[in-house]
């Protein structure tokens, strides 16, 4: 298969027929070989020209075009049916040829004007897409760029005419100066010139003459080890306004695509130029700010046919991404040059905070989950009578708790009326303080200091619980459940569950141990727990003596109650866990800080 | 208390399919808490139970199996009691026998049971036996002490044994010991007692028993014994659990016996004792068993209703589902109407009084888990507001913010107004009158810090009332060790600032503080605190909160911001020693309204360098009328206390 290649002939040819020789399709790409083109493949550092295919029951528009052998291949989108042998009309996307083309004969122009400043350097590539270049082996000066700017720009105004021939490589050999190392045996061989200067092989687009380039706008200089690198852009065209043109109708959205990446191209260049933060804020907000380039053309989506909206909407967001990019790296490079040295690694100087005790902590975070649910802080004695400690509550009178190797006892004379002084050992004789004191509804948390006579690993003969009471019509289990729950979810966290097992206590009837689900095994069972729960304390229905102690009718009413360890509660949430209950009440600052 | 139950020994008793897991969890949910359950190497498996005090009816093998079957059926798991009756029932119990000749007050011991076994051959038990009380972490002894451990851990009665050879007159007086009498238990310790224990006498004065506690070493068997007296017996709980206590003897039947026992569990008891100990010994029983019972067990009764045990609940139970889980439990039940009539078991005499704890039953079987879990919908109470917690946390926060680390000692001290009748210990014999002594103490047990230490402490300190319960004072303390007075001192100011209190301070000495060197802190005219240096060189501070809450507050107004700028300038003072500075802060801050704002920056010998700030509210002053009013306050300064103007 063999396809002419027209271009070479005449770089001009904009639109023709040609026949179907190959269609294969691959995913969502198609690619077409025809038996003559005007589409320019990759390759001499030109990009492939774009357009479309029109045959009689769909078309392809062609993204990218390559050789094969001796082949064409003509890639891209095919909407609708092409058929072998068909008889197809060709439209190139000249805008695009035309600015590479220009773009391409504008790198020959500047290799002249190189090479007649500095014949010393010798060519390794060319490339002439959207960064277009001159790569030379050895080495230029940066203050040149002038020098080469101008005289390329002076080859331009000479409006010399660029002339090819098609030539055998003996010939070539003969008339060129200079031949590239690997000359492409898949091409016919054809040579260039500018004016009088010496022919070069190229098989790529030129224009009839330097004028068409217009002028050189830009140019850099830079060097790398011993390469040069001479970056170029030329000025655009001003895109002509075709709207009532038929076939440019047709790539219509080609053409809007190729604007936004010409847009993309000049913003590129323009950020790369900018001297200062302001230059590179006035690009962006002319580029992204609400009247920007490319706020507009997001504008211009709804203008764009249906077909092609997905595609001008990807290159105008990978314009921008890229641009935003770009525009951050500047940031970054220009703000280096106001970069002093400075040493973030070295070590802090911290403030000094004090430290609150555990048991504060965990007082106060007690207190605020059972307030959002009604309950109020009271605040009782320590020191009490029997009475309210042992007595109201419904305590035998020789129940072990009573025992002189349980509570301790203060040596002050008893009370007539409420019997013997001593350290309450538990928060419960807060219940008949409030209940005697205070009518239903009673939703009372009182936290406090409670003593008993044990002193170990998990005991200290002062401590700390906190006791919940509620008394109110109607109060039963279900309530007692819902606020431990209530309570253990907030303290604990919402996975975690809880349990009541049956219990004794002698002031609650009936009475119960309530477990929270251990947070290590997610209640599975460890060496943590028993079984998968973990105790919290006790917990009940009021006893309907205590509520008739305290002038209570418990037929009217009833209540609950629970009492827990303040520190066991809190040493269950904290990961910390202290070996020796003794430890909490140490005044050793080395374990103070830790808790 | 904690009990050991072998799966494979429940098995005896309990007739289900129920793996252990299964026990373990329902039981916990619904009865007893099984804690943990452990493999045994015979693959046999042994729940660790927690048996409250109230529930010493299930403190044994029998016990559990029963709750057992109660409970599994509401799983859907079958479950059936078997073999839990004794077979032996040829015996004739009688309040007297021709071997024993016994003395006893019903009030030590409600119910005394004893019976001779002739013939005995003292051995090692059977491997099964001796396996079984392995399991539940007791030694094997013999096959007469064996059963004694058997019976106790099957059916929850202690048993004992004497050598009957050995009670020379085998006669027993039943009494309360005497003060001063002595007697050496079975494992060997002398004991000497305080009087009003249960013991045996042998009607020679010679005690041969602890009862409800050990044996006496001098009526033990031995492995000569040939007629052994098996002994059941029910004890007054009170009595055991004193003696228990006092003499440090915590027995496995005492610790059963001081929770009160079922006398009719006794019978039961001494069969299967006597059955097992033919079995194991060769021996024979006589055929009469000495029973002194003289009250025996009145089925108690209880009435409530449907309603009543819904209320307590929450949900509604049916009457039919009641039914099942009462009859199950061993109680008897009778409906009329909505009207639940209870009869109570013998073993759940003690513990089931009211209908809460007839609620409590059937609550329990039914699941607590299976109850809704609802908040209450009630009024809410009227707000109380203690303003002590508002400030308590105030104050914390600020001294946390400023650096104090908090403790919490002990109220127990070896010095103080109110004395512990049972202190644990001559260190911890006093309520503390004072936090100051405790942080002092703090500071020492730091010798580590080398370094700034700042502690606090907001505690109690008690002060005794005449005929009535102490005063518990709230107080605020806290100590400092290597500070600059004048940034402790400013510390406390911060605070007392940061708690928006209107006050003034007195130079006055006090107890512990170097002299010269301690202020006293008023608001309203009442001390509310005092801070300064202290003798051994730290620096203390102590405010009470009650009056810390009552004191004067600053009522804080919104100043405009000035419209004109300060003029700036410091000054140096020479300044003659012995020149309280406060004073002269006080003239120079009266001298003149304009005078905004003096902050003292340096201090050097007799130098004092202030920095002042001059302002008008309502123009920007001139360097004239700036110089006008430094000549007035120099003036002032210089006739008040003789301060010159550094040149």
């Amino acid at each position: 298969m063999k396809t002419k290649c027209i271009y070479l002939d005449d770089s001009y040819e904009k639109t023709y027929s040609a026949r179907v020789l190959e269609i294969k399709t691959n995913k969502e790409l198609t690619s077409v070989v025809l038996d003559q083109t005007v589409f320019y493949p990759v390759g001499g550092g030109q990009p492939s020209d774009h357009g479309v295919i029109q045959g009689k029951k769909g078309k392809l528009v062609v993204e990218q075009v390559i050789i094969r052998g001796e082949a064409i291949e003509h890639i891209g989108k095919l909407e609708g049916k092409l058929k072998l042998k068909e008889i197809v009309n060709c439209t190139l996307d000249w805008e695009r040829r035309y600015h590479n083309m220009r773009v391409h004969s504008a790198g020959h122009v500047l290799h002249e004007a190189v090479k007649h400043l500095f014949p010393e350097l010798t060519p390794i590539e060319g490339e002439h897409g959207r960064r277009s270049y001159l790569r030379y082996s050895g080495n230029l000066d940066e203050i040149s760029q002038n020098l080469i700017l101008n005289k390329a720009n002076d080859l331009v105004n000479e409006n010399l005419p660029i002339l090819t021939e098609f030539v055998t490589l003996d010939e070539l050999k003969k008339r060129s100066p200079w031949i590239p190392e690997h000359l492409p045996t898949n091409k016919p061989l054809r040579i260039m010139w500018i004016g009088n200067f010496p022919p070069i092989p190229d098989g790529g687009t030129q224009v009839k003459n330097t004028s068409e380039i217009l002028n050189f706008n830009y140019l850099q200089i830079s060097n790398e080890g011993n390469e040069v690198t001479v970056l170029y852009r030329i000025s655009d065209l001003q895109p002509k306004s075709s709207k009532n043109d038929k076939q440019t109708q047709t790539i219509f959205s080609s053409y809007q695509t190729i604007s936004i990446l010409d847009l993309k191209n000049q913003a590129y260049a323009q950020i790369d130029e900018a001297k200062d933060q302001e230059e590179l804020e006035n690009i962006r907000i002319d580029l992204f700010g609400k009247n920007g380039k490319f706020t507009l053309a997001l504008k211009e989506i709804v203008k764009i046919p249906t077909e092609a909206r997905k595609q001008y909407g990807i290159t105008l967001n990978e314009g921008k991404n890229t641009l935003e990019e770009q525009i951050a790296e500047k940031k970054n490079e220009l703000n280096n040059f106001a970069r002093v040295w400075f040493d973030p690694t070295i070590p802090s100087k911290k403030p000094k905070l004090g430290k609150l005790h555990i048991v504060t902590n965990a007082i106060n975070e007690i207190v605020e989950v059972f307030e959002k649910i009604g309950f109020t802080r009271m605040k009782y004695p320590e020191v009490e009578f029997d009475y309210f400690a042992f007595g109201a509550l419904n305590f035998p009178e020789n129940h072990p708790a009573r025992d002189d190797w349980e509570t301790f006892f203060i040596d002050q004379p008893d009370s007539k009326k409420y019997g013997s002084m001593l350290l309450t050992p538990h928060t419960s004789s807060g219940q008949i303080r409030e209940m005697l004191s205070n009518k239903p509804p009673i939703r009372m948390i009182n936290i406090a200091k409670c003593y008993r006579r044990q002193i170990d690993v998990s005991h200290y003969p002062m401590f700390h619980q906190f006791e919940g009471l509620v008394v109110d019509k109607d109060i039963s289990i279900t309530h007692l459940r819902g606020t431990i729950d209530y309570f253990a979810k907030s303290f604990f966290g919402s996975e975690r569950v809880t349990r009541l097992r049956p219990y004794h206590f002698q002031f609650t009837e009936p009475s119960f141990e309530v477990d929270v689900s251990c947070n290590v095994c997610n209640g599975k069972g460890c060496k943590l727990c028993k079984e998968g729960w973990l105790e919290i304390g006790g917990a009940g229905m009021v006893h309907p003596k205590v509520l008739e102690n305290c002038k209570v009718d418990s037929k009217i009413y009833s209540g609950f109650a629970f009492g827990w360890g303040v520190e066991r509660t809190y040493m269950m949430k904290s990961d910390l866990s202290v070996p020796d209950i003794r430890l909490l009440y140490s005044s050793d600052l080395r374990v103070l800080k830790q808790l | 208390m904690d009990l050991l139950i072998p799966n494979s020994w429940l098995k005896k008793f309990l007739d289900t399919k129920a793996n252990p897991t299964e026990i373990a969890k329902y039981l916990s949910l619904c009865g007893p808490s099984v804690e943990r359950t452990k493999k045994h190497i015979d693959g046999d498996f042994i729940f660790n139970v927690e048996v409250t005090t109230n529930r010493v009816d299930t403190a044994s093998i029998l016990g559990i199996a029963r709750e057992a079957t109660s409970i599994l059926p509401r799983f859907n798991i079958k479950a059936n009691l078997k073999n839990y009756k004794p077979q032996l029932l040829n015996y004739k119990f009688k309040n007297k026998v021709k071997y024993l000749d016994v003395k006893v007050d019903e009030k030590l011991c409600p119910r005394f049971t004893a019976v001779k076994i002739n013939g005995v051959t003292v051995k090692e038990s059977p491997k099964e036996i001796k396996t079984l009380l392995e399991k539940v972490d007791v030694s094997p002894i013999n096959n007469i002490v064996d059963v004694s451990n058997f019976i106790m851990h099957e059916l929850g009665q202690p048993v004992h044994t004497f050598d009957y050879d050995k009670i020379i007159k085998h006669k027993m007086i039943l009494r309360q010991s005497r003060n001063g009498e002595h007697i050496t238990t079975l494992d060997g310790k002398e004991l000497k007692l305080r009087g009003g224990d249960i013991v045996i006498e042998d009607g020679d004065g010679k005690l041969i028993d602890l009862c409800g506690i050990m044996g006496g070493l001098n009526s033990a068997i031995d492995n000569n014994t040939k007629t052994v007296l098996l002994f059941v017996q029910n004890y007054n709980p009170y009595k055991i659990r004193k003696t228990s206590i006092s003499l440090g003897q915590r027995s496995e039947a005492a610790v059963l016996f001081e929770k009160g026992l079922d006398s009719e569990n006794i019978k039961p008891a001494i069969l299967s004792a006597i059955e097992m100990i033919e079995r194991l010994s060769g021996g024979k029983a006589e055929s009469e068993i000495l029973d002194i019972y003289p009250t025996p067990y009145k089925v108690k009764a209880l009435i409530t209703t449907k309603g009543e045990i819904d209320k307590i609940i929450g949900i509604e139970i049916s009457a039919k589902d009641m039914t099942s889980y009462l009859t199950n439990l061993g109680f008897g039940v009778k409906w009329n109407k909505n009207i639940l009539s209870i009869e109570v078991p013998s073993y759940r005499a003690n513990d089931i009084n009211i209908k809460e704890d007839i609620a409590e039953e059937i609550a329990r079987i039914y699941g607590y888990h299976n109850l809704p879990i609802l908040l209450m919908t009630g009024a809410l109470p009227a707000p109380k507001v203690n303003p002590e917690f508002e400030l308590e946390k105030k104050i914390k926060t600020t001294l946390l913010g400023l650096g104090a680390v908090e403790v919490y000692n002990l109220s127990l001290v070896d010095k103080g107004l109110l004395k512990l009748k049972n202190p644990l210990g001559s260190d911890t014999a006093f309520l503390r009158n004072n936090l100051k002594n405790s942080l002092i103490e703090d500071i020492k047990l730091n010798p580590q810090e080398k370094g700034y230490i700042h502690m606090f402490e907001l505690a109690n300190i008690y002060f005794p009332h005449k005929n009535d319960l102490p005063e518990e004072r709230l107080t605020l303390a806290g100590i400092i060790k290597r500070g600059s007075y004048r940034e402790n001192k400013g510390i406390v100011e911060t605070l007392l600032d940061e708690l928006n209190i209107d006050y003034s301070t007195k130079l006055i000495d006090g107890k512990d503080y170097l002299p010269n060197q301690k202020l006293d802190v008023y608001s309203n005219k009442i001390k509310i605190g005092e801070y300064g240096n202290l003798e051994n060189g730290q620096y203390y501070y102590e405010f009470n909160i009650q009056y810390l809450i009552n004191s004067k507050k600053i009522i804080r107004k919104y100043k405009e911001i000035p419209k004109y700028p300060p003029q700036i300038e410091d000054l140096t003072l020479i300044i003659p020693n012995k020149t309280f500075i406060g004073d002269v802060v006080k003239v120079m801050r009266s001298t003149s309204k304009q005078i905004t704002k003096i902050t003292l920056v340096d201090t050097f010998e007799n130098a004092y360098t202030f920095n002042i700030e001059y302002q008008h509210p309502e123009k920007t002053l001139t360097d004239k009328e700036v110089e006008e009013t430094r000549v007035t306050l120099l003036n002032h300064l210089k006739t008040g206390f003789g301060v010159q103007i550094k040149p």
